[in-house]
């Protein structure tokens, strides 16, 4: 059973020794582990209440547990042929089984288990007019309105939009956008209906609740006279649409959206009210002085031969001078405020994305963990520089926090700043369902400048640099890796 | 030229029956070689590599001994050292390398031995056109013949490939040893399921064709006639073939094939095919030609000894297998010849499959006539006779940074003999960069010029820059060297025209879908490195092009790394 995020290595490398311990590749290596594994349905089933390999046709007829819709399908181990054996037979003829009465469960939905929202395209268009302010609310596209919260689904999903009016109806009940309400419906969480009146029918305002009124319009079918329920292809229909339609989102970025939340991730749309403020570049009075005093250093010295050898023959006391003249092309520092142009197109940031974590509210975001840019992937091609530098320069100034300096113990602190970098984005790439994720980081290998670490040298290894012979060895650690051709 | 190759770094202290020149499998006879390892001359204690390599470029720095406040003599040190130097005045570089611009190549060669060391070993640059990556060909021209005991980095790739492969010989031979365990157990459960019972013969004509096939254990267990296979295991075998008795056939074939070809891939067969034989009886409902024929042919297999299939190439050009695929009596008295053990053997090196070829009668003496293994025994003399061959590539970028940035080369024509300047240099770089090569008409996005600008200014930085395109990304950058550590990050050139005058001139960048990054990445990530796109801004035609320092100026790079981020590793 092949999976889209397969390694194509059959055998993902064992943990590499490395003088330093970078976490990174480690953890690349976890990665590639677990993408092999495959989805195992026998433990799956057995999950399942009253399942069971065993329990086998009996499973489908059991009543249905509210929670069996939470859990996921686990991964298992995966025979490459057949060789005959009737344990392997057994194996396969059980996973078949288990897969068939996973498939053929029943799922249903207690009335009190799911919400009840109603669809309203324009009503927070025409409330809030034209000018609505980037309050990050993304009030103009709210669409659904939900009855009552319930579930753990809405401690992150719709807001009640407190700025409202108080006259406006509705205002006190808790607007989804359209990928929110397309998700809950998806998962049978939301119950969605299209109102045959106004508004007011519905959610009347609130001079005229009385708590009566509203019984009565819920009669025996009572709700069918206010509305009807829409199916799931209904609900795509109405909130599948293309980039910048008020009210809808795109395919590529819905099914990114319920990627990352089946995958355990609190996603809300990206609003500028989440981005902390720039950095202010504040340099103390001795700061400024000293730099006066100390004009910097330029990269670049002013004069260069036109037609080299950029090195003058000459005496040389350490490598430093020799690098600093071969300096010539520009190289790129990072700063906390660029002046780049805000991003424009597919190449912006659309989700803020956070870890689960407790005390997650939705009224009080925390500072996301990661952005999200979704693409699609026969459309775009990979960004050209400009919008690359837009579309970086607008997330946050994230600079490594490894100790810099080239005295640092290994080369190993050197590699996790550059591959930290200065700033980070992650961009969806969406095939068609098939969603690659990549991300992108800002980094300056003009920053980390290596020649300074040839200097150090014999301060550090000596007259017989024995020191330095033991570090030539990891080179054969490394290499000798077992099952792939790997690195060379 | 673009070949990339980390080398092994040096053993400490070498082990004293390694396998140098001879191309052998670990488990091929052994003993035929130990002779040989006392003739060869103990190699010296290696030099460590930070020796070897001991300059970052070549250029060398003298630097002035530190002061120790607590030892006035220091300060004595380091005014004398101070004073040498004034009146010695070291001024470095020391020496221009000299090299050859060859059009047809579209590189310089370097053909100085003292050169091409010193530009490896200093700094890494150019490449030998008969090694992968270190120019070592004559080094391993004496390894191989015996000459010399030497360390040569290819050598120790080759070996740890063979052990490597012989890891997963042995995995999946217990694997099949684990299933054919489970296959026999369940042989001895009576059929009750429904494709077992449908597989029980019919009728008496589907009896015997089950029972033909045992006569065929039996004569091929003669055929064996070793003793090597325990007789109680092959009527288990045979017990258990009737049942299960399917792919047996094919199983048959490729180990023959496997076996024929040297081909050794296939993981799905076990490596003791000459000792035990897992599938001995063809399947019941084969026809009979087929099963004569599969007889045949699989009589190839019954050799006590398994072979080595790694081939030299003073190897004779087809082993001479076919006597045994001549029929079941020249097998026989092979074997025969063979379990004696007393083969004479003179050469493993040369003759990998000399017991089957020496045991025949038709061919001579296994006293070889060929000159290697004359010079080999002739011992030190031999390393006289090869003659270095090899020379030093360098791409067009190396020897352009080494002549521009360094000034520690100067490049002669091919055909006129005169040495080049610079801006020559420059102009044929350029030129050399498109096909058919240009006199005239230079951009500033000339691949070369897009490309070097990336060269120097990682080699600016003090990383060493190699074509990465084994990788499929169009430089490596290593820190100290390949011979030091792998290289950590793979760069790819995006050249970018984002000046608003490239806009009106419409002119854009080629673009690059997103299957071509992935693929990139995909690669990166199996070797462990991480891919960086280095964007070049290029600048418009302005005057100043032709000085090069000014032009080169002009570019602008930017970074941007990039990584896989995996779903579902980073929720914590």
């Amino acid at each position: 059973m092949a999976y889209d995020d397969e390694d194509p290595t059959a055998n993902p490398p064992p943990a590499i020794a490395r003088d330093d311990p970078s976490k990174v590749e480690i953890e690349d290596v976890e990665d590639a582990e677990a993408d092999e594994a495959v989805s195992d349905f026998r433990k799956f089933a057995s999950s399942l209440p009253g399942g069971g390999v065993n329990g086998g046709g009996a499973l489908k007829n059991k009543k249905a547990a509210p929670h069996v819709s939470s859990k996921t399908v686990r991964r298992g181990e995966k025979d490459f042929e057949s060789h005959g054996t009737r344990l392997q037979e057994n194996a396969l003829e059980t996973s078949r089984t288990a897969m068939h009465d996973v498939l053929s469960y029943t799922r249903t939905r207690a009335p009190d288990n799911y919400m009840t929202g109603w669809y309203f395209p324009d009503h927070w268009a025409q409330e809030a007019g034209e000018d609505e302010k980037p309050e990050g609310l993304w009030r103009r596209d709210r669409v659904v309105a939900l009855e009552a919260e319930k579930g753990q689904m809405t401690k992150s999903m719709g807001r009640v939009l407190r700025g409202a009016p108080k006259n406006v109806p509705g205002w006190d009940k808790a607007w989804l956008l359209p990928e929110e309400a397309l998700y809950l419906v998806e998962r049978g969480d939301l119950l969605l209906r299209w109102p045959r009146g106004s508004i007011e029918d519905i959610f009347p305002p609130p001079e005229e609740v009385d708590g009566l009124k509203r019984e009565v319009a819920r009669g025996e079918d009572g709700d069918y006279e206010l509305g009807l329920p829409l199916s799931l292809q209904a609900a795509y229909s109405l909130f599948i649409g293309n980039e910048g339609d008020r009210g809808k989102v795109t395919l590529e970025k819905f099914q990114v959206y319920s990627q990352l939340r089946r995958a355990g991730y609190l996603v809300s749309r990206a609003s500028p009210l989440l981005d902390p403020p720039p950095p202010s570049d504040t340099q103390t009075l001795w700061q400024r002085l000293f730099s006066l005093i100390s004009s910097p250093k330029s990269d670049t010295p002013k004069s260069h031969p036109a037609m080299g050898p950029l090195v003058k023959p000459g005496l040389y006391r350490s490598y430093e001078p020799v690098y600093h003249s071969l300096s010539l092309i520009p190289r790129h520092k990072p700063t906390p405020n660029p002046n780049t142009p805000a991003p424009e197109g597919p190449f912006t940031v659309a989700y803020h994305v956070f870890k689960s974590r407790p005390g997650f509210t939705k009224t009080n975001l925390p500072l996301p963990d990661f952005r999200i840019a979704v693409v699609n992937a026969r459309t775009t091609d990979v960004p050209d520089l400009a919008e690359m530098e837009a579309l970086l320069d607008s997330t946050p100034w994230d600079p490594p926090k490894v100790r810099s300096g080239a005295g640092g113990p290994g080369i190993g602190h050197m590699y996790q700043r550059l591959k930290h970098g200065w700033r980070n984005v992650i961009v969806a790439v969406n095939d068609n369902g098939m969603v690659s994720y990549l991300e992108f980081m800002e980094t300056a290998f003009g920053e980390e400048k290596l020649f300074e670490r040839f200097d150090a040298k014999p301060k550090q290894g000596g007259k017989k640099s024995s020191g330095r012979n033991q570090k030539g060895g990891r080179g054969g650690g490394r290499g000798g890796r077992g099952g792939r051709g790997g690195r060379r | 030229m673009n070949q990339t190759q980390e080398a092994f770094p040096a053993l400490p202290v070498p082990v004293a029956g390694l396998p140098t020149g001879t191309t052998r499998e670990p488990n091929a006879s052994q003993p035929e070689k130990e002779p040989r390892s006392a003739v060869v001359p103990a190699a010296p204690r290696p030099t460590p590599l930070t020796k070897i390599h001991e300059l970052p470029i070549p250029i060398r720095t003298f630097p002035l001994p530190s002061f120790y406040p607590s030892n006035p003599l220091s300060l004595i040190y380091i005014v004398y050292t101070w004073i040498t130097q004034a009146l010695t005045a070291p001024r470095e570089p020391s020496v221009v390398h000299e090299g050859i611009w060859s059009a047809k190549t579209r590189s310089v060669h370097v053909v100085d031995a003292k050169a091409i060391r010193a530009l490896w070993e200093q700094g890494f640059y150019g490449k030998g056109h008969l090694s992968r990556s270190e120019p070592n060909w004559l080094k391993r021209e004496q390894a191989r013949s015996g000459t010399q005991k030497q360390h040569v980095a290819e050598e120790y790739t080759r070996q740890r490939r063979e052990e490597r492969q012989q890891m997963k010989w042995d995995r999946a031979r217990k694997e099949q040893e684990a299933i054919r365990r489970v296959r026999r157990l369940e042989s001895l459960v009576a059929p009750v399921g429904p494709m077992e019972l449908l597989r029980l013969p019919n009728s008496p004509s589907d009896l015997a064709d089950l029972l033909a096939p045992s006569d065929a254990v039996a004569e091929s267990t003669e055929l064996l006639a070793n003793g090597q296979v325990p007789s109680g295991d092959v009527s288990d075998l045979s017990t258990a073939s009737k049942l299960q008795a399917n792919s047996s056939a094919t199983s048959a074939e490729t180990l023959v094939e496997t076996l024929l070809n040297g081909n050794r891939e296939r993981p799905g067969t076990p490596t003791t095919t000459t000792t035990t034989n897992p599938y001995p009886t063809p399947p019941p409902d084969t026809p009979v030609e087929s099963l004569a024929q599969i007889k045949r042919r699989k009589s190839v297999r019954f050799s006590p000894r398994v072979e080595s299939t790694t081939f030299m190439n003073s190897d004779p050009p087809s082993p001479s297998l076919g006597t045994g695929m001549n029929g079941h009596g020249s097998v026989k008295s092979m074997d025969g010849i063979l379990t004696n053990g007393a083969v004479p053997i003179q050469e493993p090196s040369i003759l990998p499959l000399g017991n089957v070829t020496s045991s025949s009668d038709v061919l001579p003496e296994p006293v070889q006539k060929s000159p290697v293994s004359i010079l080999s025994t002739t011992s030190h003399d031999a390393s006289l006779a090869v003659v270095d061959k090899e020379h030093l590539q360098l791409t067009r970028e190396e020897a352009f940074f080494l002549a521009f940035g360094l000034g520690v080369l100067k490049v002669r024509d091919e055909k006129s003999g005169e040495l080049l300047s610079t801006q020559d240099l420059f102009n044929i770089c350029r030129g050399y960069s498109y096909f058919p090569p240009r006199q005239f008409n230079f951009q500033p996005d000339d691949p070369f010029l897009v490309q070097y600008a990336v060269y120097h200014h990682f080699r600016s930085l003090g990383w060493v820059v190699r074509p990465g395109i084994k990788f499929g990304c169009d430089w490596l950058l290593y820190n100290r060297g390949p011979a030091f550590s792998h290289a950590e990050f793979a760069i790819s050139v995006m050249p970018s025209y984002s000046n608003p005058g490239w806009k009106s001139q419409g002119r854009k960048a080629p673009a690059h879908n997103w299957h071509w990054l992935h693929s990139v990445n995909r690669v990166q990530s199996t070797a462990v490195k991480t891919l960086v796109l280095v964007y070049v801004d290029i600048p418009l035609p302005g005057a100043s092009d032709g000085d090069v320092a000014s032009l080169l100026k002009q570019y602008r790079i930017r970074e941007f790394l990039l990584k896989r981020w995996p779903i579902n590793r980073r929720r914590d």
